[in-house]
């Protein structure tokens, strides 16, 4: 089930409202990812689940209070934020290893002179359509996620699964702009370093 | 002249719209000459469409009909 498949969101929020349990039912496959990927950066894959189940409960109670301010998605990535943020972090995850290769100065990717090194070659499979349709890529994309560092991994969740804007994220995460850039921006870097990887020897 | 290091450093506020004009003149400047750098923003851009579209983790049947009896009760009180 996609976001696409949803009706238009001032019709989807009235018949939410209106008892409509399997435009409900879609909704909970469309928006449950994303909201599953915010609650294990923020409060770890032990109790993510339950983070998940307790904000779909709190968007139900609220859901006729729900003004349409903002977009629903962004509403519910909010409340499971929040809700994360609540509960205290129960599994400390180990440190990656991965992280080391973001240093800098020893970027392999480039020379000492900031050239590339060895090229960036044009990728296989490109289109994001495309992209999504390959599973083994998926599931390394999904492996490498969790790999990031907890900052990071919190904010390419929020901003870039969560499609929250950057003001939001800033509050929920109690950072600065600067500082939530650099780190969007790390992330988004592994991210398509890992992809670029998988393109060039197939593996994860 | 902006490295192709330096360039790729500012990928992500090249794609959100976040650079002040120079900044972003000097990167147009760059991504014109350099085809690798082109290619880099390109797949950055891809790969941030495809992780706003991806469903990394599904709900379990289980999970879903917990949620939509929760639903049902709720709504029916109010």
């Amino acid at each position: 089930m996609t976001i696409e498949s949803l009706p238009p969101e001032d019709e989807l929020v009235e018949r939410l409202k209106n008892n409509d349990v399997q435009l409900f039912e879609r909704v909970v496959k469309a928006y449950h990812s994303a909201m599953y990927g915010v609650a294990y950066s923020i409060a770890g894959q032990s109790i993510a689940d339950e983070v998940v189940q307790e904000a779909w409960v709190s968007a139900i109670n609220a859901i006729h209070k729900f003004e349409g301010r903002s977009a629903l998605k962004s509403w519910l990535i909010r409340i499971t934020a929040n809700e994360a943020k609540t509960r205290l972090r129960k599994e400390s995850r180990s440190v990656s290893l991965d992280a080391v290769d973001e240093n800098w100065a020893t970027d392999t990717r480039f020379t000492q002179q900031g050239h590339w090194a060895e090229g960036n070659p044009e990728w296989d499979i490109s289109s994001p359509d495309d992209l999504l349709a390959a599973d083994e890529l998926q599931d390394c994309v999904k492996k490498h996620m969790v790999k990031l560092p907890d900052n990071q991994q919190q904010i390419i969740n929020l901003r870039d699964v969560g499609g929250l804007d950057m003001d939001t994220i800033c509050n929920i995460l109690d950072i600065t702009a600067s500082n939530a850039r650099v780190l969007l921006h790390r992330a988004r870097d592994k991210m398509q370093q890992v992809v670029a990887r998988f393109q060039r020897t197939g593996e994860c | 002249m902006l490295s192709c290091k330096h360039t790729i450093a500012q990928g992500t506020d090249y794609l959100d719209k976040e650079l002040g004009f120079w900044r972003k003149v000097e990167m147009k400047m760059h991504l014109m000459i350099c085809v690798n750098c082109r290619r880099y923003v390109k797949q950055l851009k891809q790969t941030v469409i495809m992780l706003s579209k991806g469903q990394f983790k599904q709900p379990s049947k289980e999970q879903i009909d917990q949620l939509k009896r929760e639903y049902k009760e709720t709504n029916s009180k109010q």
